[in-house]
């Protein structure tokens, strides 16, 4: 299937449809946004259309792509995850989300030609529209569930529209888990969890695991369990820490336990600048080349490409 | 290790066996692309010598080779192999180009011939004293051996972060 690429020149995989990854934690802080950039960036170089769906009120993903007034002018024409859904849940419309979607939002080259990113931008506006939808259907005498349950459909076409379109979807979960980021969890093909190795991100991660994979504090939901168990991803790997070491050691032990209640990446993300310089867009003179943009780090970014690559597979 | 090993002779080797050792592949990536961009980017770096490596590496390492070259480096191999080339204006444009020369899709420019009319008159060309002055004494003058820095960023007042995006 030809991929519209964001401009309708995309790469042709001959998969039937685009493949769906959420990037979720309930924790902050763990590198949610780090790992969408470097799996988006990763799996572009590799020839695939991707587009990243923000789902974070803080946006960040969608600074680490734009800077400031670039963004703000996305916003303006309302090409955001936020009009999309007031359009639809609030209003009633039943436009596309491709409608909303920017195409080539990356600067990044590769042999002199910008990878193929598209970015359905967020903003700060996202957080308010959740509780706006809430009190619209309240008065509206409909109930919470309903709400979930009308959530799931607009999220659930619209990702169709979005794997008919482009090879990879990549959401950008917001850390508490917003009512649209529990459906982006649930309709993915996988979900990744990046997790530093200490104490409280991995009680951070159970904590998360036990809200969404076991429904423990929900008793009725219109919400389809997740496709498959989380995978977990350390990240900002400190190898000198104690602290760090044990703790994989004990991940990797849990994960080999027969019917292990998650899945565990090989691959560690080691806490490293050229990572931080990469988030910044404004940080080269000169929109990078992919190779330059991630330095050092650019192994890391391949590694998680193609281990991503081997989770959606098996 | 003594001098007189033949390390290309031993890479030679490592790479009829690389069954034994797929695990560094990550490390035989690098040392190509590293070898490759030294040479690329050494003085006497000229067509033919692109044109080798291009054909003796192929199109996708080549590639990669030349875009974890620093910007500068590429400017000045470009304008080595093809002075008189026009609208290269970005660092993406010069990529293009010298991949282009280097696969033969591209040949170097013939020098554009000098307009006369196009030349400024002498006096308008020389700078004024006060001008020119200017031009060595930046207002903004960075300490002694450092570039200028880039105004840092504000911390607060994005403006994308304030819009209301209402209907």
């Amino acid at each position: 299937m030809a991929r519209q690429g964001g401009t309708g020149e995309g790469a042709m995989t001959g998969q039937a449809e685009g493949r769906a990854i959420a990037v979720a934690n309930m924790k902050g802080g763990v590198g949610k946004t780090t790992t969408v950039i470097m799996l988006a960036e990763g799996f572009a170089a590799e020839g695939k259309s991707v587009v990243v769906v923000d789902l974070d009120a803080q946006a960040n993903a969608s600074y680490c792509f734009t800077a400031d007034e670039a963004l703000k002018l996305i916003l303006d024409k309302r090409r955001s995850v936020t009009s999309f859904l007031a359009d639809q849940i609030v209003y009633g419309d039943r436009r596309s989300i491709l409608d909303y979607v920017t195409p080539e939002i990356s600067e990044v080259t590769q042999a002199g030609e910008l990878l193929s990113i598209a970015l359905l931008a967020s903003s700060p506006r996202l957080r308010l529209l959740e509780r706006e939808i809430v009190i619209e259907l309240a008065e509206k005498k409909y109930s919470l569930t309903a709400f979930e349950g009308r959530a799931l459909r607009v999220l659930d076409t619209a990702l169709k529209e979005l794997r008919a379109a482009y090879d990879i979807v990549l959401f950008d979960c917001a850390p508490g888990i917003s009512a649209f980021t529990e459906v982006a969890i649930r309709l993915a093909d996988i979900v990744i969890v990046p997790t530093i190795p200490d104490y409280l991100s991995t009680l951070g991660f159970d904590a998360f695991r036990a809200s969404i994979w076991e429904n423990a504090h929900i008793r009725k939901s219109s919400l389809p369990p997740p496709k498959r168990p989380p995978i977990i991803l350390p990240t900002r790997v400190n190898a000198n820490k104690v602290q760090h070491k044990n703790t994989l050691e004990e991940m990797r032990a849990e994960a080999a336990e027969e019917k292990a209640p998650f899945g565990l990446f090989e691959l560690t993300v080691a806490n490293q600048a050229p990572i931080e310089k990469a988030m910044d867009p404004e940080y080269f003179e000169e929109p990078p080349t992919f190779v330059q943009k991630w330095g050092t780090a650019i192994d890391s970014v391949r590694a998680l490409t193609r281990e991503t690559r081997r989770w959606l597979d098996g | 290790m003594a001098d007189e090993v033949d390390f290309f002779n031993i890479l030679k080797a490592i790479a009829a066996e690389p069954a034994l050792f797929a695990p560094a592949g990550d490390l035989a990536r690098k040392a190509v692309n590293d070898i490759v961009r030294l040479r690329l980017a050494l003085d006497a770096t000229d067509l033919a010598t692109v044109r080798r490596v291009r054909v003796l590496i192929d199109g996708a390492a080549f590639g990669e080779a030349v875009d974890g070259l620093p910007a500068a480096k590429v400017k000045t191999l470009v304008t080595r192999l093809d002075p008189h080339a026009a609208g290269l204006a970005t660092a993406a444009d010069r990529i293009r180009h010298l991949l282009a020369l280097a696969t033969g899709a591209a040949e170097p420019s013939a020098a554009a011939e000098k307009k006369a009319a196009a030349k400024k008159p002498a006096a308008a060309r020389k700078k004024a004293p006060v001008e020119a002055a200017e031009a060595v004494t930046p207002t903004a003058e960075p300490s002694a051996g450092e570039p200028a820095r880039k105004p840092r960023r504000r911390l607060t007042g994005r403006t994308a972060l304030r819009v209301s995006e209402d209907r």
